[in-house]
């Protein structure tokens, strides 16, 4: 599934009738971030060490999510 | 793609599936049940190798998971749906916030479990010890339908879930090659959200 088709599942087609719909879209959104931005940090990595096996650190992404006040 | 880990819930003793309590069935045969007519009162979750791949889906899960089993408190549930939401366990395509999780698990509580969960029609439910291959399976399904003439929403669902597990593509022209029908049938028996739901089994491949 391309990024484009996850946002736009939560952004347009899912049945929120909830009062906060609009906060859940976002958490997931950021979720789908959030997810994008450790597949790619760890891409990068494993291209560059050639380590095929490399996962972050857990945890890495809230501290760094932290720092940058994001 | 990761493995779905059922162990969990059967160690927890969680029904996730059962059978038609009242309905009775037109045929019986070797292999399971035809009900000519149909049935809503067949669940069985996790059936398929296919995973829950939207937000609607997951919910329904959840509360059915909470209608089959109306002994389970609330801290239970929140360890079958946290289970569940989980990516790494093997049910879902995508992460779940802890908001929806939260959000999801509210709404299923609050759901009257005398009134069934919505369900897709089946005609025909095969015993879980037949023994048949995907594609013995999806042969019969083909051919008793076939027979009625009347081939349905969730009898296409049915043929594209098989389908599915047998990691072949979905395409309008095999489902009619399958039912004996032509491509615009299977058109006409389709919804939008069917259609929806063709894309996203043919992305999980």
């Amino acid at each position: 599934m391309t990024l484009k088709e996850k946002f736009h599942q939560w952004l347009r087609t899912e049945p929120f009738n909830l009062r906060d719909a609009v906060s859940l879209r976002e958490a997931q959104c950021e979720v789908i971030a959030d997810e994008f931005a450790i597949e790619f940090a760890e891409w990068i990595i494993k291209k560059i060490t050639g380590d095929r096996l490399f996962k972050l650190k857990d945890n890495l992404l809230e501290e760094f999510k932290k720092e940058k006040g994001l | 793609m990761s493995h779905r880990n059922l162990e969990y819930l059967n160690k927890k003793r969680v029904i996730y599936r059962r059978g038609p309590i009242n309905d009775k069935p037109s045929e019986e045969f070797e292999w399971g049940s035809f009900y000519e007519s149909g049935t809503n009162e067949c669940y069985e979750l996790f059936r398929s190798k296919a995973k829950i791949p939207t937000y609607k889906s997951l919910k329904w899960h959840l509360y059915v998971i909470w209608y089959l089993n109306p002994d389970m408190d609330q801290n239970a549930f929140e360890d079958i749906a946290r289970f569940i939401c989980n990516k790494n366990n093997g049910f879902v395509t995508f992460n779940v916030s802890e908001q929806l999780l939260q959000s999801m698990m509210y709404e299923v509580s609050l759901k009257d479990l005398d009134e069934p969960p919505y369900n897709k029609t089946r005609k025909i439910i095969f015993k879980d010890n037949c023994k048949l291959t995907v594609t013995e399976k999806l042969a019969i399904v083909g051919k008793m339908i076939g027979k009625t003439k009347k081939v349905s929403e969730s009898d296409i669902y049915e043929a594209m879930l098989y389908t599915n597990d047998l990691g072949k593509k979905i395409t309008i022209k095999n489902l009619a090659d399958h039912f004996g029908c032509t491509s615009r049938t299977i058109h006409r028996n389709m919804s939008n959200e069917l259609k929806k739901e063709k894309e996203l089994l043919n992305q999980s491949l």
